[in-house]
């Protein structure tokens, strides 16, 4: 377990809505994250995907500690920081970093990439030789030359103030960061190189990533696991060739499906599409969350949570009837502890293919 | 007087010169009969603001009084006169002059027969207690005049509006009224000519009665007041035959309100109105004195301008400070900021008093020259004063202010570190009477209620000093002025101690107690259309209106 | 031309003595000049002081306690610009930090702020200016250790220095609030900085140039608020001369000495004419699209 870097157990990040004339009172919450479990180990990418809305940016934002989890705990490197206060969050700080979307505002304009780059350095009090040396060395680890820490952001393309982005993450030393669609605003052939550096970078400093993104493609090459989320929950997590080749949640085929192929035709299977737009995280679908969308919705989805449930080789899914998985394999499955704890203890069966759509 | 702001300063009691050797500003004769007037017609005047009140309980104004005392008469009143014979009590609706007995604490007067207001109703002897009653009930600035009466003060605090004053009783059928005194007092004849003790009729309420004046015995009533935009008097049918109470020439005269100081400068130039209460300032006065020859007059008026020298604080507790000041006091200059209209004098009583005798040749030199700053300056040093701050309080009103700041100019001059403070009018007396604010120096004036030297010594006065609402600003506390005071304001036979006064005059100049500068003049100004040299100057209540008469 | 005034109003005390001979307080009722050869009254006897002599002493003329107008005139460009600059450096202070604070924090000690803006807002400014002016005026001001007399300088730049935070405290606010949200701050936060750190730190930087808009519109407004509280009577008090005053004092006799009234009138309409300049040339400056060219 002391390998473990980043634990984070029944998590959840509601917000309250308030409404009122003169006082507000709370007439609801947004269950932006719903109980969600995972563990992240040294040097290892986890992968995070879903829809816009699904709640996987606030869950990054509530691992770093940037939002308080209004249930559940996170541990870092061993130390609880669920509910720490500044002081305590001091090595959180220092050894996990955050990596924005947006490489327009995630860089004060009004300062030059020098001292961007150093102001964590600063903030230890590091002294002004050591911070200047060092923010040559970053500059040029992200590919930038060493003359760019006197110019502005605005000077910069995206992906160049990207890895200034990556740069400033990498100031302290840091072990995990927490890219937040890191590559999203990015033309396609810049996505790739900015991939790329992250990779020589993983492999060269012994990082940790927690890769948010919506598109699958991309977090395919990064990520050693992935995880898929919808409305708050995770409903699948997998080493990350396997989630590809067989995918056992009707999510995840679906969000495959949606995957752009060059050659349509050439396709080797037929992929479900899923229609409509995912319900309102203030009012939740009952049971399983996805069964308002799913073509293999049957009576028991409305009713019960499922559990997510260990398979072999480390692939878990949240499914009452799963996809790509055989009777044996499911009497050889686990319910994994990481389940939500509205779950109850319900096995998934195998869908009769006269049923399906 | 109260203080009055420079801008009522036009309605003030001004003694002419006529008579009186030796008087600069003023000229000619008033009186003669040169120019041939008729009666009856209608004439217009002009008052910059509408006096304090219309009622003569509460009118504390020389605007005021200049308007009440042409329509209600007192017992005891004065001739319609200039100089010394306008300034002497004569009976009034009072047979004769009161009988004072029971050493001087007793007032025997009794009521001319067959009097009426002018709605026509009788004037009855108990009306004078209901008029006095009045002026206490409704707090009248007069009524310190009257608290000296027995059971006044046992009214004030009762409270009740209708209660009995036991110092006065009156027998409606005889007409004998009688005034018991708690202590002896000199100018209490004086008391007894003021308007407040003027006759109204026994149901006039309790209340200001400015927009609806009671019915008088005077020459002229008072109709039409409207509002704050002017009221009209017009000629009494009813007014009783006594000679003390003359008969109007006019049959009415007109005011408005006019606010501003330019047009009525200018009206009264083109002859578009027939007279106005304030003088003209600035190039307006320039221009009439030149433009208004044959219908303008400047008289000297029986009040003081001075600079009060608080003699409690430093450094006017030391004599030879308060003698520098007087020695450093530019007094032309301070005359030049009154547009002229202001005569530099050496002393504190003003001219044309009995109790007066002027200062001549002045301690501090000729007022009329050039200040003695060396000596000033010497004084200071030996006194080990030079650079001593100091405050000099003055208000914003004009002309006031100006002073202030020259005042603080001069006082630098001779080696003190002065600087002026202009607080708002309204609230500048209450400032500087209140020993907290610790006023050092600053502006003052003073115009006479009645012609006796008390009315100007209680300024002096160390029984008058109070911690709020002190009218003795230089906290002057001299024992010899003190109990001299003390003994001859009780003397009702004022030529006896006329003499005295001068005396004690002559000591707060020469203690410097006080530092003087001059004595105010006012003009009269009237249209073409009025026979000018008709127009008589009371020396207490100024214009006469009842002597205004249209030319033939 | 701003620059210009400025220095004239620093040379003032030079101008009096060498040129003037004479200092803005000294009276002189009963003294003399001499124009065009003649002896002539500084104040004629019945109180009309002498127009300009276009010449060295009473260069604009005398006012009626005979003192030189021009010299009163320089030495109320100290007093008025003295109190709109240190006015307007209270106001940028103030309006600053309770802009930060209350954008950056928001909550109860926005609403705190929030409130209290409105409600000064709400006051009419020149009531509220002439209101405190008097009443402060009489008594002085007495803030434990620190005692302020009655006719201080401080008592009208505190009072409008404190009346136009409301100015900019609220613009600032909506910037504050909008650069919050801005992912570098949430950066700064991962990064550990403390919430004054970020406001100063990140924010800051950012507001500067609104700050830099409004200085020279705020200083045209304080110079005006003073004029008018001292024309008044509740802003400088006697004898400091201010423009304010001046305009006070010649506004009685304006028909028959304009020159008393117009001189002060017109360096006010000077001043807030170049302050206003000044303030556009600012704001072109700072335009984002010419950024570039600034910062290369």
């Amino acid at each position: 377990m002391s390998d473990d870097l980043l634990r984070v157990e029944h998590v959840r990040q509601w917000f309250p809505l308030r409404a009122g004339l003169l006082f507000d009172r709370t007439v609801g919450h947004v269950r932006a994250v719903d109980d969600v479990s995972f563990t992240l180990s040294r040097g290892e990418t986890l992968g995070l995907v879903g829809e816009s809305g699904c709640g996987k940016t606030t869950l990054a934002r509530t691992v770093l500690r940037l939002l308080t989890p209004t249930g559940g705990s996170i541990t870092f490197q061993g130390q609880d920081v669920t509910t720490a206060g500044r002081r305590d969050l001091a090595p959180l700080r220092r050894d996990a970093q955050l990596v924005f979307q947006d490489p327009h505002a995630s860089l004060n304009p009004r300062k030059c990439v020098g001292d961007i780059v150093s102001a964590p350095l600063k903030r230890q009090g590091v002294g002004k030789a050591e911070r200047r040396a060092r923010v040559g060395e970053l500059l040029e680890l992200v590919g930038l030359p060493a003359s760019a820490r006197s110019r502005y952001p605005h000077e910069f393309s995206g992906g160049q103030r990207q890895r200034i982005g990556i740069a400033r993450a990498l100031a302290v030393k840091p072990k995990l960061i927490v890219l937040d669609e890191p590559v999203s605003a990015l033309d396609v052939s810049i996505q790739a190189q900015i991939v790329n550096l992250l990779d020589d970078l993983q492999e060269e400093l012994g990082l940790s990533y927690l890769f948010v993104a919506h598109d699958l493609a991309v977090v395919r090459h990064v990520s050693d696991r992935i995880a898929v989320m919808y409305l708050g929950r995770i409903v699948e997590l997998s080493p990350a060739e396997e989630l590809y080749h067989r995918p056992i949640h009707p999510y995840t085929e679906a969000l495959l499906g949606a995957i752009p192929v060059p050659e349509p035709r050439r396709a080797r299977r037929q992929r479900a599409v899923v229609g409509g737009e995912p319900p309102s995280p203030i009012d939740p679908p009952s049971g399983c969350v996805f069964h308002t969308r799913c073509p293999r919705a049957q009576a028991k989805c409305s009713v019960e949570v499922p559990p997510l449930t260990q398979y072999d080789g480390g692939h878990a899914a949240a499914c009452h009837y799963p996809l790509n998985v055989t009777e044996a394999q499911i009497a050889a499955s686990t319910r994994s502890p990481d389940s939500p704890e509205a779950a109850g203890d319900v096995t998934p069966e195998v869908l009769p293919v006269a049923q399906s759509a | 007087m109260r203080r009055i702001p420079p801008r009522l300063v036009g309605l003030l009691a001004a003694t002419a010169l006529l008579g009186f050797a030796g008087c600069g500003g003023g000229d000619d004769s008033g009186g003669s009969e040169t120019t041939a007037a008729k009666s009856g017609g209608t004439a217009t005047g002009y008052g910059t603001s509408f006096p304090d009140y219309l009622d003569p309980a509460l009118s504390y104004t020389v605007d005021g009084w200049q308007t009440l005392w042409v329509a209600y008469t007192p017992l005891l009143t004065y001739k319609h006169e200039e100089g010394v014979g306008g300034s002497t009590p004569v009976p009034g609706l009072a047979e004769e002059l009161p009988k004072i007995t029971d050493g001087g604490k007793t007032y025997t007067l009794t009521l001319r027969k067959g009097l009426k207001y002018s709605d026509g109703s009788p004037v009855k002897a108990s009306d004078f207690e209901h008029s006095i009653k009045r002026v206490l009930n409704l707090e009248s600035g007069g009524s310190a005049f009257y608290q000296n009466i027995v059971g006044a003060n046992k009214y004030l605090e009762g409270g009740k509006a209708n209660a009995d004053i036991s110092g006065i009783t009156a027998d409606d059928a005889t007409g004998v009224i009688t005034i018991k005194l708690n202590e002896p007092d000199g100018t209490f004849p004086f008391a007894l000519a003021m308007p407040f003790a003027s006759l109204v009729p026994a149901d006039t309420p309790f209340a200001n009665q400015t927009k609806n004046p009671p019915p008088g015995t005077g020459s002229f009533k008072i109709t039409a007041v409207d509002g704050t935009k002017g009221f009209t008097l017009v000629k009494n049918e009813n007014k009783p035959a006594i000679d003390a109470i003359p008969e109007a020439k006019l049959d009415t005269l007109k005011f408005t309100i006019v606010k501003s100081a330019a047009r009525q400068g200018q009206d009264i130039i083109n002859n578009k109105v027939d007279y106005i209460i304030d003088p003209p300032i600035g190039e307006q006065l320039r221009e009439a004195r030149v433009k208004m020859k044959g219908r303008f007059r400047e008289i000297t008026t029986n009040s003081t301008y001075y600079m009060f020298l608080n003699t409690r604080l430093a450094p006017f507790d030391n004599k030879q400070v308060r003698q520098a000041v007087n020695y450093g006091l530019n007094k032309p200059a301070l005359a030049r900021l009154f547009s002229g209209l202001m005569e530099p004098a050496c002393n504190f009583l003003p001219p044309n008093m009995e109790g007066y005798e002027k200062l001549d040749p002045c301690p501090y030199g000729d007022p009329n020259g050039e200040p003695d700053l060396a000596k000033a300056k010497q004084l200071i040093q030996q006194a080990g004063a030079t650079g001593a701050k100091v405050t000099v309080w003055g208000n914003d009103e004009d002309e006031t202010r100006q002073v202030t700041v020259a005042l603080a100019d001069q006082l630098k001059a001779i080696g003190l570190d002065a600087r002026p403070r202009i607080v708002e009018g309204s609230v500048y007396f209450q400032t500087i009477g209140n020993q907290k604010t610790k006023a050092q120096a600053g502006f003052a004036n003073w115009f006479q209620d009645f012609p006796h030297p008390a009315n100007f010594m209680f300024l002096v006065d160390g029984a008058s000093i109070q911690e709020t609402n002190n009218q003795n600003f230089g906290n002057v506390n001299d024992p010899v002025i003190n109990s001299t005071l003390a003994k001859i304001n009780q003397n009702a036979d004022l030529a006896a101690v006329a003499p005295q006064y001068a005396q004690l005059d002559k000591r707060l100049i020469d203690e410097g107690l006080v530092a003087p500068y001059g004595n105010r003049k006012l003009t009269l100004t009237t249209s073409d259309r009025i026979a000018f040299d008709q127009v008589v100057w009371h020396p207490l209540y100024n214009v006469d209106y009842t002597t205004f008469a249209l030319k033939q | 031309m701003f620059v210009l005034l400025v220095v004239m109003a620093l040379c003032a005390p030079l101008y009096a003595k060498h040129v003037a001979h004479t200092t803005p307080d000294r009276n002189n009722i009963t003294g003399k000049v001499t124009v065009g050869g003649e002896q002539r009254d500084v104040v004629s006897l019945d109180g009309i002081p002498i127009g300009p002599t276009w010449q060295g002493e009473y260069l604009l003329g005398a006012d009626q306690n005979g003192r030189d107008v021009a010299v009163r005139l320089l030495y109320g460009a100290r007093n008025s610009m003295f109190i709109a600059l240190t006015a307007t450096a209270i106001t940028t202070i103030l309006g600053i930090i309770l802009g930060l604070l209350a954008g950056y924090y928001r909550g109860v000690v926005d609403w705190i702020i929030s409130r209290s803006m409105d409600v000064l807002w709400a006051i009419p400014v020149l009531l509220l200016g002439v209101a405190l002016g008097v009443s402060l005026a009489l008594g002085g001001v007495k803030l434990g250790p620190l005692e302020l007399s009655g006719d201080s300088l401080w008592i009208p730049t505190l009072i409008i220095g404190v009346v136009g935070v409301v100015y900019l405290a609220r613009p600032l606010r909506g910037e504050v609030l909008r650069l919050r949200e801005q992912e570098f701050v949430e950066a700064a936060r991962a990064q550990g900085a403390s919430g004054p750190r970020i406001m100063f730190g990140e924010i800051f930087p950012n507001i500067i140039a609104t700050v830099l808009v409004f200085f020279p519109l705020l200083v045209a407004n304080a110079v005006l608020l003073e004029a008018a509280l001292s024309f008044l009577g509740a802003g400088v008090r006697d004898p400091d001369p201010s423009w304010g005053t001046m305009i006070g004092e010649g506004e009685k006799v304006i028909i028959t000495q304009p020159a008393l009234t117009i001189a002060p009138g017109l360096m006010l309409v000077l001043t807030v004419l170049s302050l206003n300049v000044v303030g556009e040339a600012v704001r072109e400056a700072i335009d984002p699209r010419a950024r570039v060219r600034l910062e290369q």
